[in-house]
C-alpha cells in the first residue's frame, strides 16, 4: 500500500490506516525502538504509542514520507521514554555503545549544554552529513540516528561487518576534522 | 571526558533532512561508493586535514586546531608578510546551507507542527498573509502553520487589545518558512468597551447573543462540587454523546476539590479535598473496571486515550471556583478550550472573536448546529480569573498554543537563578515551566502588567536536557510557581482578586512518566516549597475522544495508584511513601 494511500485513510478517520502503518513499518518501528531501548517489551510499548501519535496528528499533519514522520516519532518517544526511565537508566546498550564512539568526534571540551554551542555544532553535523556520500551518510545515520547495530546494518545492506566499522570510523574521523576546520576544537 | 549524554547526543541529529531519513527505508548501499569513501583520502583537503592535531585541552573553547609545524611555519610566514587571517567560526556554509536545529529541536515526543522535515507545508517560500486586524492568537496559529516564527510586540493602539495593527514583513512578501514574522500588536486603548463600534464589531455583536450560553450555571448550581465523579462523568457523557459526529475532539472529565456555599460559589479548602479523595474511590472503582471503559467508548462512540493528572495548591482558605466539572473540546491544532478560557479572561472583544471562532470551527469540524447549542449549554460558567487559569494551565500539555503564550519572551534572569536552580534539582524533571511572581523583576512587571494579565509573571521553560532556557512548548510536566508568599504578588484589583487566595502550585503529569519520579517529584516540591497547603485542588483529566479502541488500553496505566499518591502528598500523609 502506498504511503499517500494510509495518509489519506488517517485523514478519513479510518482505522484501517493503523493496521496498514503497522504492516508497512511495523518492524522498522519496532526496531528503532529496540535499538534505542533495548528490549522489546517497550518496543510494543513504542509502537502503540507511535501509532497513537500518528493518528492524532494526521490530520492536521500531512506528511511528504510517512516513513520519515513516523521514524522521527518513534525515535522521539523511545528517547522520552528512556528520559522518563533514567533513574533505571534504561537505555539500550546499543544507544551507550553508540554514545561512546559518537562522542569520540566531539570535542573534549566542548560545553554540550551550551545552548549557542549546541546549536552551531548541530548544525555543523547537518552540514557535514552533506558532504558524505549516500551510502556512508546512511551507515552513519543508521548507527547513530537510528542506533541500529553494526551487524545489523551490515546484514541488511548485504556489505561486510567490517566495511560498515571501516565507513562509520571513517565518518567520525572525517567529522572530526570537519569540526575542526570550523572551529571545534582549539 | 565531555558529558555527551545519550539524549545531546539525539539532539545532535534530530533535524537531519527528512530526505536524508528517507534514505534509511529506501536507498541502497553501493559498494564501490564505500570502497572509495573508504580508501586513503588521496586528495587535497584530505592532505590539509591530515596535518591538523586535534587536541583536547582544558581552556575554554576558541578556535582553531593547532596545525602542524609545516602549516605553523606557513602560517607565521604569512603573518609576517602582513596577511591576516579571520576566522570565523559563525559564517553559514554556503555550499551546504545547514538549518537552525536547534530552534525547534526538541526531546518531545511531539513532532512539531511546523517540522520542516517532516511536513510538507514549510520549506517552501510563503507569501505571507495579511494579518492585519486579526487577533492575535488566530494569526499566531496561522503563522506557525506556515513555519514562521513569531514576535510580537505591543503598541498603543486604537484597536481593541490583542487585535493585529501592522506586521513585518507586510502582506505578500514572500520569506523562507522559519523566518520571523513581527506582529505589532495592540495592547488596546482605554476604551474597550465592546460597545465601541467598529466594522468587525458588527460581527462581534451578532456573536454577543450566544455568549452567555456559554455559561450556564446548572452544574454550577449544585450544592457541592463533591457530587460523585461518576455523576459528573455521566453527566458528561450525556452532554456530549451527540457531538462525536465529527472526528477529534476529546473530553475532559475532572474531580476535583472544591466545595460550596450553594451561591455559584466553591470554596477550596482542606475538608473538600479530604472529601473528594474519599468520594472518587466509586470514580475510579468504576473506571478500573472494563464496562466503565466499555460505557464511555459506547457513549461518545470511542474512548478514553489518557489521563492526566493536575493538582493546585492552594495557600489561601477560599477561591471562588465556580467550576465542578469541564468540558473542553479541541482540536490538535486549535485548542478551543484555551479559546473559550481566552475568551472568558480576557476582554469582551476577544471573548466575542474567539467565540466566532469557535463556532466556525465548529463548523468547519462538521457540527451541526444542534451540535453546537449542546456544546454550548454544556459550558460551565468560570466566572473569575483565577479558576480560568487554573483550568487553563490543563491545556499546557502538548499543545503548541496555550494560555501563556504571551509571557514566553523573557530572558533568563539572575532574581530567578535561585528558584530554577532549586527547580532543577527536582528529581529527574526535563522540562519546567517556572512561573514567577512579578515582584521578582520589576521590569518585568512594569511591562507586562498593562492590564491584560493580574501581574506579570517570568516564564521559563527550562530544558535541563541541555541547560538552556528556551522556548518549549510540548513540556510534559508543568510546574507553575505563583507566589509562596502571599506578600510577593500585587493582585490587580481590576479583577478583584481576592487577596487571601494565593495560587500556588500547578503541576500538571501526562503519560510517560514513571509514577516514582512523579511521586518523588511531589514530594520533592513540597519540601522545596515548604508550603502547609491548605486547600488543594486535584483534577484527573480523562481524555475522551476518538482514539481508537486497539490504542486505548495501554494509555490506561497506573492512574489509581498516581492518584492516591498524589492525594498523600496534598494531605500531608505521604509517609507510607516507599
Amino acid at each position: 500500500m502506498e504511503d499517500n494511500d494510509i495518509i489519506t485513510e488517517f485523514e478519513q478517520r479510518n482505522e484501517d490506516a493503523l493496521s496498514h502503518t503497522t504492516e508497512k513499518y511495523g518492524k522498522t518501528i519496532h526496531k528503532i525502538a529496540e535499538n534505542i531501548l533495548g528490549n522489546t517489551h517497550d518496543a510494543d510499548e513504542i509502537r502503540n504509542d507511535a501509532l497513537m501519535k500518528l493518528w492524532s496528528t494526521i490530520p492536521p499533519q500531512h506528511p511528504r514520507s510517512l516513513f520519515a514522520y513516523i521514524a522521527v516519532i518513534v525515535r522521539n518517544i523511545a528517547y522520552d521514554k528512556c528520559r522518563a526511565d533514567k533513574r533505571k537508566k534504561r537505555y539500550g546498550e546499543q544507544v551507550q555503545i553508540a554514545l561512546d564512539e559518537f562522542s569520540e568526534c566531539i570535542p573534549s571540551d566542548f560545553d554540550v549544554e551550551g545552548h549557542t554551542d549546541s546549536r552551531q555544532l548541530s548544525s555543523e553535523i547537518q552540514a557535514f552529513l552533506g558532504t558524505l556520500p549516500q551510502s556512508s551518510r546512511i551507515i552513519f545515520l543508521q548507527r547513530y540516528w537510528a542506533m541500529m547495530p553494526v551487524a545489523d546494518i551490515a546484514e541488511k545492506y548485504g556489505i561486510n561487518v567490517n566495511t560498515v566499522k571501516t565507513t562509520l570510523r571513517r565518518t567520525r574521523e572525517k567529522l572530526r576534522i570537519h569540526l575542526a576546520k570550523e572551529g571545534f576544537y582549539e | 571526558m565531555n558529558k555527551m549524554t545519550p539524549e545531546i547526543m539525539k539532539a545532535m541529529l534530530d533535524d537531519i533532512p527528512q530526505n536524508y531519513i528517507d534514505e534509511l527505508n529506501n536507498a541502497d548501499i553501493s559498494l564501490d561508493e564505500l570502497n572509495s569513501f573508504n580508501e586513503q583520502p588521496q586528495n587535497e583537503e584530505w592532505s590539509t586535514c591530515d596535518n591538523i592535531m586535534l587536541v583536547q585541552n582544558t581552556k575554554p573553547r576558541r578556535k582553531i586546531a593547532v596545525i602542524s609545524a609545516f602549516a605553523g611555519t606557513a602560517a607565521v610566514f604569512a603573518i609576517v608578510l602582513g596577511i591576516g587571517m579571520h576566522i570565523n567560526r559563525n559564517k553559514p556554509d554556503t555550499d551546504t546551507p545547514a538549518p537552525n536545529l536547534f530552534e525547534s529541536t526538541t526531546l518531545s515526543s511531539d513532532i512539531q507542527q511546523n517540522d520542516p522535515h517532516t511536513t510538507e507545508n514549510v520549506s517552501e517560500n510563503i507569501t505571507v498573509p495579511d494579518f492585519t486586524f486579526l487577533n492575535c492568537d488566530e494569526a499566531v496559529d496561522t503563522a506557525k502553520f506556515l513555519g514562521l516564527d513569531i514576535e510580537k510586540k505591543y503598541v498603543e493602539s486604537s484597536e481593541k487589545a490583542g487585535i493585529i495593527t501592522r506586521q513585518s514583513p507586510t502582506a505578500g512578501t514572500k520569506i523562507k518558512s522559519g523566518e520571523t514574522l513581527t506582529l505589532y500588536i495592540s495592547s488596546g486603548s482605554e476604551d474597550t468597551s465592546p460597545t465601541a463600534k467598529t466594522t468587525s464589531d458588527e460581527e462581534i455583536i451578532e456573536t454577543k447573543s450566544v455568549k452567555p450560553s456559554y455559561r450556564t450555571t446548572n452544574a454550577v448550581q449544585a450544592e457541592n462540587s463533591t457530587a460523585s465523579d461518576k455523576t459528573t462523568a455521566e453527566a458528561n457523557t450525556k452532554t456530549t454523546a451527540k457531538t462525536t459526529a465529527s472526528p477529534k475532539h476529546t473530553t475532559k472529565v475532572t474531580t476535583d476539590s472544591s466545595g460550596s456555599d450553594g451561591k455559584n460559589t466553591h470554596y477550596h479548602s482542606l475538608e473538600n479535598t479530604k472529601k473528594i479523595i474519599a468520594e472518587s474511590n466509586t470514580f475510579w472503582e468504576m473506571l478500573e473496571k472494563e464496562e466503565a471503559i466499555s460505557h464511555f467508548s459506547r457513549e461518545y462512540g470511542s474512548g478514553i486515550s489518557h489521563i492526566e493528572y493536575d493538582i493546585d495548591f492552594y495557600k489561601g482558605e477560599k477561591i471562588v471556583y465556580t467550576s465542578q466539572e469541564e468540558i473542553i473540546y479541541y482540536n490538535s491544532k486549535n485548542s478551543i478550550g484555551e479559546m473559550l478560557y481566552q475568551g472568558r479572561t480576557y476582554d469582551n472583544t476577544t471573548e466575542a472573536l474567539n467565540n466566532r471562532r469557535l463556532e466556525e470551527y465548529l463548523v468547519s469540524l462538521g457540527y451541526s448546529a444542534s451540535d453546537i447549542e449542546i456544546m454550548k449549554n454544556s459550558r460551565v460558567k468560570i466566572s473569575d480569573k483565577e479558576s480560568a487559569l487554573a483550568v487553563a494551565s490543563l491545556n499546557f500539555i502538548g499543545y503548541e498554543n496555550h494560555y501563556y503564550d504571551d509571557e514566553i519572551f523573557f530572558e533568563y534572569n539572575t532574581d530567578t537563578t535561585e528558584l530554577i536552580d532549586k527547580a532543577a534539582g527536582l528529581g529527574t524533571l526535563s522540562y519546567l515551566d517556572v512561573f514567577a511572581p512579578p515582584v521578582l523583576n520589576d521590569e518585568i512587571k512594569d511591562e507586562h502588567t498593562d492590564g491584560r494579565y493580574r501581574g506579570g509573571r517570568l516564564c521559563y521553560n527550562v530544558d535541563f536536557t541541555n541547560g538552556m532556557c528556551q522556548n518549549e512548548e510540548n513540556s510534559l510536566v508543568n510546574l507553575v510557581f505563583r507566589t509562596s508568599d502571599k506578600n510577593d504578588i500585587q493582585f490587580d484589583s481590576k479583577y478583584g482578586y481576592p487577596s487571601h487566595v494565593l495560587y500556588f502550585g500547578d503541576v500538571c503529569i501526562d503519560e510517560y512518566w514513571d509514577y516514582n519520579d512523579i511521586m518523588q517529584y511531589f514530594l520533592d516540591l513540597k519540601e522545596y516549597s515548604q508550603f502547609s497547603v491548605l486547600s488543594a485542588e486535584i483534577a484527573v483529566i480523562i481524555h475522551i475522544d476518538d482514539t481508537p479502541t486497539q490504542l486505548m488500553q495501554p494509555q490506561l496505566s497506573q492512574p489509581k495508584e498516581v492518584f492516591r499518591r498524589l492525594c498523600d502528598i496534598v494531605l500531608g500523609t505521604e509517609d507510607n511513601f516507599e
